[in-house]
């Protein structure tokens, strides 16, 4: 069958008309010439003919697909009814789009995670490989000497290559200098990778040592301008000079998806850049490089599994005392660890079910509105009926209709998922490292929603069209509605309202209780002072100085800092407290025999005499460090919760504690202060000299100068900032606020956390109360009569009143009930996170109930003073 | 029927009608009308194509004429027909 006769129906009817007046002529031609008269003639000549109209609609009916036709007739129709009611389609569109919104939300961090792939070339056959320990417990990272022995005997790889922990270093230029981020990889990770580029290409076999870098596209659009010459410059990375030899292309952050990464050079340059010996050629275990491979073509997974498998034994029968229990484990290139992935996992679980709440939230919603559109139909769906309409042609258009709108949800549910996204990559962690924020918005985000809107419009739409359609005839030509069946005390409506008000009670309990423990997380004193310090960082280590020279300068720096007026002290750290990082060590008496179990793990500080003054941590007995000369004898402050547990309290200045070999003597004791984070229970701390412990691996976070001062913070720091750079213009300064700031972003996932439930928990707010607010208002349109009948016979306006909202509350306080235990359930779940208040807090589990049940009583008493305002008489003659 | 009427050259949808009622022997005395839809059946079917030209009177009409599908569709309906015949 020619798929032609679709096409150019309408051409071919007119043809058609031609032909049939032609065809016509003809025949009366002839009649006229066998003798009949011109009426005659035109007589039999139609009657032989038979009917036109018939002949044309055959023909046309062989041009259509019937299905499709009334498919098209009632999309039609759907969207010239929803056109008619621009409020109900806006509302519609408007509270499922935050629903889907919220899930599409969540979705593209899942897409992140799992489902995208990094934008290497043929990302198919490039796999992540990972040594395992403990019969695939543990994973563990490649030392080079392991990369160098897996080269040389798997034989189903064409490439294998490495990439390293990042580490910081500062970008000179022409602007400011700017501390990024990078990595340092093997000479054949490019090729390995096939990555496009935007410039210029990666690294050559030859290159292994070459001082040569690839910049990534938004550092080189951020630092350098997008300067399109920048391929053969040189720059300087950390004070030493670098080739650029390539830019990737946008959206290439390294293969592992957390960290964002901002440059590549080659593994042999590591020492010159951070000058740490973590990539110890001679180690096997310990190792830092993330590695990548690529299958030989014709190679499957299955076969380089077992390969791997084999080698693994080798090297354990090779090097039996390091290798013991080696297995490889092998992923595409760029998922994440299964043990990553099961943390991720339960995260975005637990969040996708907080979204999903809202999304049910907002079809009950959507569900409600189409049920009273259903009912303004019943009696076009009573005549359809009576003329012979089977009930799946009733419930077709109403489907169709509510598919529609869930689809314009949809539509509006994209929109405010792309802000949320841009916005969610604007957020500045302050965490050290650079995470990588940006969610993958893509075609499968667009088919998602899609398919949830559909699903969505289709679940709503459902019940109201099959009540809508129930066939009951003789009443709803009367006028009654076919959705008012006497006699039944509990609607589909008022279900829905109940479910709605459950949910969102759950929310908002949840809501509050975050907000309590914010509340208490920001009432914690830290121990030290919060008001009137200013800090900055500064890594001289990755800015080309040696460990004697940053000595030196940070020495420097500090006097001229304390010159400036407005200070009243400063000292330098190696770390700010509430950092979110730290180091630890173990500590135990010493003298004392070694007793693992004794010993006590703390962290470790190493700080500047002065440090307490300036942090206004009080003392608790004796004093700073005094006479710290790298090669002295080292000193120690601890704080008193360091005392309880290794000395069980008492006097321990002049007493000694060892770690890793280094021996302390206490000179000072200072009161507890929180560390980490700001919920934790008080550690045990350290305090050691800056200067003697600056032989340790240079720290990557660089060095903070915490600042006492008096007066305008902005003016101090561009002081600090000047006297700096006049030391050496060449360095990045970072991480540079006051401690105000400070602390409030150390509360910043207990904020982030009261954020989106607060948001969730309105949404579901404004939406149950607009579905409350529905319900009743229909309740009461369709009690008109009855309320003029009572009006007439004497009740009064008030009493009406009351009988409508009392009616309304006892689903609210339904409602309520239900949601109540539920709430209890999931605050224990939640019990983990919170800070300083139980599980089952009394403030937020009265207040909550109590805050919605005076919204819901505002939603009843609307629609209830709108009743009571009925004329009797008006309303005794509507029929 | 229609495809046999064709084979001896295209001709117009009122001469088709008219030779099928003679042929038949006034027997087949269906709606004329009914032609029309059959000759787009088989269009569809492309056994049959139409073109547009001039009458002997000089006016617009349509003709209809047998693809070559359509002759060989006929040989095997021809040849069918035949093979049922009782001898």
């Amino acid at each position: 069958m020619s798929w032609r006769r679709f096409v150019g129906r309408a051409k071919r009817d007119q043809e058609l008309q031609q032909e049939i007046a032609l065809h016509l002529q003809e025949e009366i031609a002839e009649n006229i010439e066998r003798g009949m008269r011109p009426e005659e003639a035109r007589r039999r000549a139609y009657l032989k003919f038979g009917n036109p109209q018939r002949v044309r609609e055959e023909a046309w009916q062989q041009g259509s697909l019937i299905v499709a036709e009334s498919f098209a007739r009632d999309v039609r129709h759907a969207i010239r009814r929803l056109t008619k009611s621009p409020t109900t389609v806006l509302t519609v569109a408007i509270s499922l789009g935050l629903g889907i919104a919220a899930n599409l939300f969540i979705f593209t961090a899942v897409n992140k995670l799992v489902l995208q792939g990094p934008p290497v070339g043929d990302p198919v056959t490039l796999l992540n490989l990972n040594p395992t320990t403990h019969h695939g417990q543990s994973y563990g990272r490649f030392t080079q000497q392991m990369l160098d022995d897996l080269r040389g005997q798997a034989k189903s790889f064409s490439g294998l290559a490495g990439c390293d922990l990042i580490l910081p270093a500062t970008i000179g230029g022409q602007s400011e200098p700017e501390r990024a981020w990078g990595q340092t990889v093997t000479e054949n990770f490019f090729e390995v990778a096939a990555l496009p580029m935007v410039l210029g290409r990666g690294f050559l076999g030859t290159e292994e040592r070459e001082p040569v870098v690839v910049l990534s596209n938004s550092l080189w659009r951020r630092h350098f301008s997008q300067d399109a010459r920048i391929v053969g410059k040189t720059i300087s990375l950390s004070g030493k000079k670098f080739t650029v030899v390539g830019v990737t292309a946008p959206g290439f952050r390294g293969i592992n998806k957390l960290f964002d990464s901002r440059f590549w050079v080659p593994e042999g340059e590591r020492k010159q850049l951070s000058g740490d010996a973590m990539n110890d050629l001679e180690s096997r275990s310990g190792g830092g490089l993330d590695v990548i491979a690529r299958l030989k073509p014709g190679t499957d997974r299955r076969q380089a599994q077992a390969e791997l498998d084999a080698v693994a034994k080798r090297f354990a029968m090779a090097y039996p005392k390091e290798d013991e229990g080696l297995a490889f484990h092998i992923e595409q290139a760029g998922s994440l660890l299964p043990t990553q992935k099961a943390m991720f996992g339960a995260f975005l679980t637990a969040l996708s079910v907080v979204t999903f709440l809202v999304l049910c939230i907002a079809a009950s919603n959507v569900a409600n509105l189409l049920l009273v559109r259903a009912a303004a139909q019943h009696r076009e769906m009573a005549i359809r009926i009576a003329l012979g309409a089977t009930r799946f042609q009733l419930i077709r258009p109403m489907l169709l209709e509510s598919t529609l709108l869930a689809l314009g949800g949809g539509v509006f549910g994209v929109a405010f998922c792309l802000a949320a996204v841009r916005g969610f990559t604007a957020i500045h962690l302050p965490l050290a490292v650079p995470i990588d924020l940006s969610l993958a918005f893509d075609w499968r985000v667009i088919l998602y929603a899609f398919v949830l809107s559909t699903g969505v419009g289709i679940v709503c739409g459902i019940a109201p069209a099959f009540s809508a359609s129930r066939p009951m005839l003789p009443n709803s030509l009367k006028g009654e509605s076919a959705l008012s069946r006497p006699g039944r005390r509990w609607s589909l409506r008022a279900v829905l309202v109940v479910v709605q008000i459950s949910l969102c009670l759950v929310l908002l309990c949840t809501t509050g209780l975050f907000l309590r423990s914010l509340q208490k997380s920001a009432e914690v004193d830290p121990g030290f002072r919060t008001r009137g310090v200013l800090m900055l960082s500064i890594d001289p280590v990755h800015n080309g100085y040696t460990l004697e020279q940053t000595s030196l300068l940070l020495r420097r720096l500090h006097d001229r800092a304390v010159e400036i007026p407005a200070v009243i002290s400063a000292a330098w750290t190696d770390k700010v407290p509430l950092s979110f990082y730290g180091q630890r060590g173990e500590f135990h008496k010493s003298g004392s025999k070694v007793n693992p179990d004794g010993e006590v793990r703390a962290q470790i500080y190493g700080v500047e005499e002065g440090f307490f003054a300036t942090m206004g941590i009080p003392w608790g007995a004796g004093r700073d460090f005094t006479g710290t000369e790298p090669n002295a004898p080292r000193q120690a402050v601890v704080n008193e919760k360091f005392v309880r547990m290794v000395f069980g309290g008492g006097n321990v200045i002049g007493e000694h504690v060892t770690s890793d070999g280094k021996t302390y003597e206490i000179v000072g004791v200072v009161k507890d202060t929180k560390s980490t984070t700001i919920g934790e229970v008080d550690e045990p701390i350290v305090y050691g000299v800056l200067e003697q412990d600056m032989g340790a691996a240079a720290p990557f976070m660089g060095f903070s100068l915490v600042v006492r001062y008096e007066g305008n913070p902005a003016e101090l720091a561009a002081a600090l900032h000047s006297e700096i750079h006049g030391v050496d213009p060449a360095l990045a300064i970072f991480a540079e606020k006051t401690m105000n700031e400070h602390l409030s972003e150390a509360l910043f996932f207990p904020k982030m956390a009261s954020t989106l439930f607060g948001i969730f928990g309105l949404t579901g707010l404004v939406l149950a109360f607009i579905g409350l607010y529905g319900v009743m208002g229909y309740a009461v349109n369709s009690r008109t009569r009855e309320i003029g009948i009572r009006l007439a016979l004497g009740a009064t306006q008030g009493g009406v009143q009351r009988l409508i909202v009392r009616q309304g509350m006892v689903l609210a306080c339904v409602a309520l009930g239900v949601g109540l235990p539920i709430s209890l359930a999931s605050s224990k779940v939640a019990a983990g996170v919170l800070y300083g208040i139980a599980s089952y807090d009394w403030v937020t589990f009265t207040g909550v109930p109590c805050f919605l049940a005076v919204v819901a009583l505002i939603a009843c008493w609307l629609p209830a003073h709108r009743a009571a305002a009925v004329e009797p008489q008006t309303v005794l003659r509507h029929e | 029927m229609f495809l046999r009427t064709l084979l001896l050259g295209d001709s117009l949808g009122h001469t088709i009608a008219k030779v099928i009622e003679r042929n038949s022997e006034h027997v087949l005395q269906g709606e004329q009308g009914s032609l029309y839809p059959a000759l787009h059946r088989l269009e569809n079917r492309e056994w049959v194509t139409s073109y547009w030209g001039m009458s002997e009177n000089n006016r617009k009409v349509k003709f209809y004429g047998l693809t070559a599908k359509g002759r060989r569709r006929l040989a095997v309906e021809s040849s069918r027909w035949l093979g049922q015949l009782p001898w």
